[in-house]
């Protein structure tokens, strides 16, 4: 269903925006050498009651209103495909960390594939969020954090064409010098 | 964050808080918008359906042409599954003072078309529209 890791981790934001966060970070380590790849997506929003928290991984667990909740379930069942699996932290009120490990050299470890338009979608889609992003490839680092380009978060900036570029730049070239895209 | 001191950040010729203070500047004059203000708001649905769909693919698209159009008074944003999840990827348009409109099976180029007759020209694109207010399907 989700083909690529970039899609996971935009759709595990999104339940970060949906549960009213205000600052999310999102921090990938590739580590070739431990055969190992790591995503972490943490959030300030109204986290998870200890009985929600414990039925996340439930694809028939949603507090939204419909049938099936699968984000979760989804990247769980990826990660332990991989030899890995995902772990979820959260306190209510204060937030909630979801990380996940995969067999880097895992025949079936999805790709990462698009790193810069889950990023463009979730900060100009969200740009009242302030989000960090970071990215580790073996030795080589890269940051990007959505303030450097947005300004007051009290107050919704509008899509302003010189800042959408410049950042979607940004991302390309820093994404570019640690070999991902 | 597990960065450590030693690890070395990669070089790239980074935007100066002065460049960005520039663009920031030049864009104050219509820098922000709030609910209610401006032209009115699409909203991408983002659920897993949606995502797995393409929704990513039509957020992008929508950002892009909005700002090849110049287009600063509109709000783009999210939402969860709707619930149509075999119609995604899927976006809602509102313009003030008009009920809103659901796109379905959407493509990038169907919605940078939607942003070019609805959203600047004011005309529904009923060819890929399921429904006005949510009631009415076509
Ligand atoms: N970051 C988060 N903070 C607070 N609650 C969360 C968070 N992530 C998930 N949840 C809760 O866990 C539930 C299940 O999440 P999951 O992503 O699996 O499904 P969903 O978001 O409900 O629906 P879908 O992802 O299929 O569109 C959510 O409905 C929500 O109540
Ligand atoms: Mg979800």
């Amino acid at each position: 269903m989700m083909e690529d890791l970039s899609l996971h981790i935009l759709d595990i934001v999104e339940n970060a925006v949906a549960a009213d966060a205000t600052r999310i970070t999102v921090t990938i380590n590739e580590n070739e050498r431990r055969n190992l790849l790591t995503v972490r997506i943490s959030d300030n929003g109204r986290g998870m009651s200890k009985k929600d928290a414990r039925r996340a991984l439930d694809p028939f667990f949603t507090t939204k209103g419909k049938r099936t909740g699968l984000g979760l379930p989804l990247l769980a069942q990826a990660a332990e495909h991989c030899g890995g699996g995902a772990v979820l932290t959260t306190v209510p009120n204060q937030g909630t960390k979801v990380a996940a490990r995969f067999r880097y050299r895992h025949i079936d470890r999805p790709p990462l594939t698009a790193m810069v338009a889950t990023i463009t979608a979730l900060v100009f889609g969200h740009p009242e969020i302030d989000f960090r992003y970071g990215h580790r490839v073996n030795g080589l680092v890269f940051r990007f954090a959505s303030r450097e380009f947005l300004g007051d978060p009290r107050s919704t900036p509008c899509l302003c064409p010189s800042i959408f570029r410049a950042a979607k730049k940004n991302l390309q070239t820093g994404l570019k010098k640690i070999g991902r895209t | 964050m597990t960065v450590k001191k030693r690890t070395p950040e990669v070089k790239q010729k980074k935007l100066t808080i002065q460049d960005l203070a520039k663009i920031r500047d030049k864009a104050k004059a219509t820098m922000t918008i709030r609910d209610g203000e401006g032209r009115g708001r699409v909203t991408v649905h983002m659920g897993t359906c949606g995502i797995a769909a393409g929704a990513r693919e039509i957020m992008n698209a929508l950002l892009d042409q909005l700002s090849k159009s110049k287009v600063k008074d509109v709000i783009v944003t999210t939402s969860g599954c709707a619930g149509f999840c075999r119609r995604e990827p899927m976006a809602t348009v509102e313009i003030k003072g008009h009920p809103p409109v659901k796109y379905v099976d959407l493509t990038p180029a169907k919605i940078r078309q939607i942003v070019k007759k609805h959203v600047l020209g004011g005309h529904l694109v009923v060819e890929y529209a399921l429904a006005i207010g949510s009631e009415t399907t076509y």
